[in-house]
């Protein structure tokens, strides 16, 4: 099997430097985390409190929407008493 | 109306998996919506996300819908799929599922056309004297159309080369790939009184097929 020579591939400073950034990033990701994890898992407690936020919005306007969806239907269709029920 | 039978069969599921249960209520919301489409013309125009249901029937001619009905569905739509696709509580899915039995029920009980086949199969010829033979590749199908408040509104004639029966309830669609559709066309109009007689009518002068579905197949 043919061993690479970095030394004969690698010339330049800035080409050793492109090599440690491209092997290094995934270390530096990984104590970043571990360094960091309380502050990420608050930003994704977070992240899930707007989801339930969303959630809860979209109920008071179900809850609010509705009832009045409601009554123009009962409306529309007190105006036309002998309508044929739906399929028929 | 929402029979009782469905809505207990959806609360019976419910018990068992909310989710599931949604799921085939919503199925059963965008199954009436199809309904009102088909009764307006706009079916072939629907991709199936409920939202976009009520923008084309906003559109279409002779239907009226309760203006919060958009904005009542795309609320729900979105509770929908957050119900399906994330780890909810129980209360929260049931109380979804209550905003979707009710939205059907009014989906539902929104007047809409209504359109009934009288009669099928009837032989149509390109001669004023209907001489035999009747045109081979189409047979005529007289529908009967019945307004929102459920009037007969009168009925015509229309060339179609699907099968039906006398009674059914039918989709308001046409075969636009067949644009060629067929020229003028009479047919025998037998008399209610003495079947032996017949008058002649004309059938349409030039049509497209009507391809219209029975309602319970859509």
């Amino acid at each position: 099997m043919r061993q690479l020579n970095l030394s004969s591939v690698l010339f330049s400073v800035k080409d050793w430097a492109d090599l440690l950034h491209a092997v290094a990033w995934p270390f530096v990701a990984l104590v970043a985390i571990f360094r960091f994890h309380s502050v990420i898992e608050s930003l994704l407690e977070r992240v899930v409190r707007v989801e339930g936020l969303g959630v809860k919005a979209t109920m008071a306007k179900l809850d609010k929407e509705i009832p009045k969806a409601e009554m123009e239907a009962k409306r529309l269709r007190a105006k036309q008493p002998d309508i044929p029920t739906a399929g028929n | 109306m929402v029979t009782a039978t469905f809505e207990q069969q959806i609360l019976e599921e419910a018990a068992a998996s909310p989710v599931v249960a949604i799921m085939r209520l919503t199925l059963e919301i965008d199954r009436e919506l199809r309904k009102l489409l088909a009764a307006t013309g706009n079916l072939s125009q629907y991709q199936g996300v409920l939202p976009e249901a009520i923008g084309l029937l906003e559109r279409a001619n002779g239907i009226e819908l309760p203006r919060e009905l958009k904005d009542t569905l795309t609320q729900f739509w979105s509770l929908r799929n957050h119900v399906v696709h994330s780890q909810v509580s129980e209360h929260l899915a049931l109380r979804a599922l209550d905003y979707g039995l009710r939205i059907l029920k009014m989906v539902k009980s929104i007047p809409r056309y209504s359109y009934v086949v009288v009669r099928a199969d009837v032989p149509v010829y390109a001669n004023s004297a209907c001489n035999p033979p009747a045109r081979e590749d189409v047979r005529g199908v007289i529908i009967e159309t019945f307004s929102p408040e459920g009037k007969p509104t009168g009925w015509h004639i229309f060339p179609s080369t699907k099968p039906y029966s006398p009674g059914e309830s039918v989709s308001w669609e046409w075969n636009r790939q067949n644009e060629k559709g067929w020229g003028p066309s009479w047919y025998q109009e037998p008399d209610p009184n003495d079947p032996s007689r017949r008058t002649i009518k004309s059938a349409w002068g030039e049509s497209l097929e009507f391809v219209g579905r029975n309602l319970e197949d859509i």
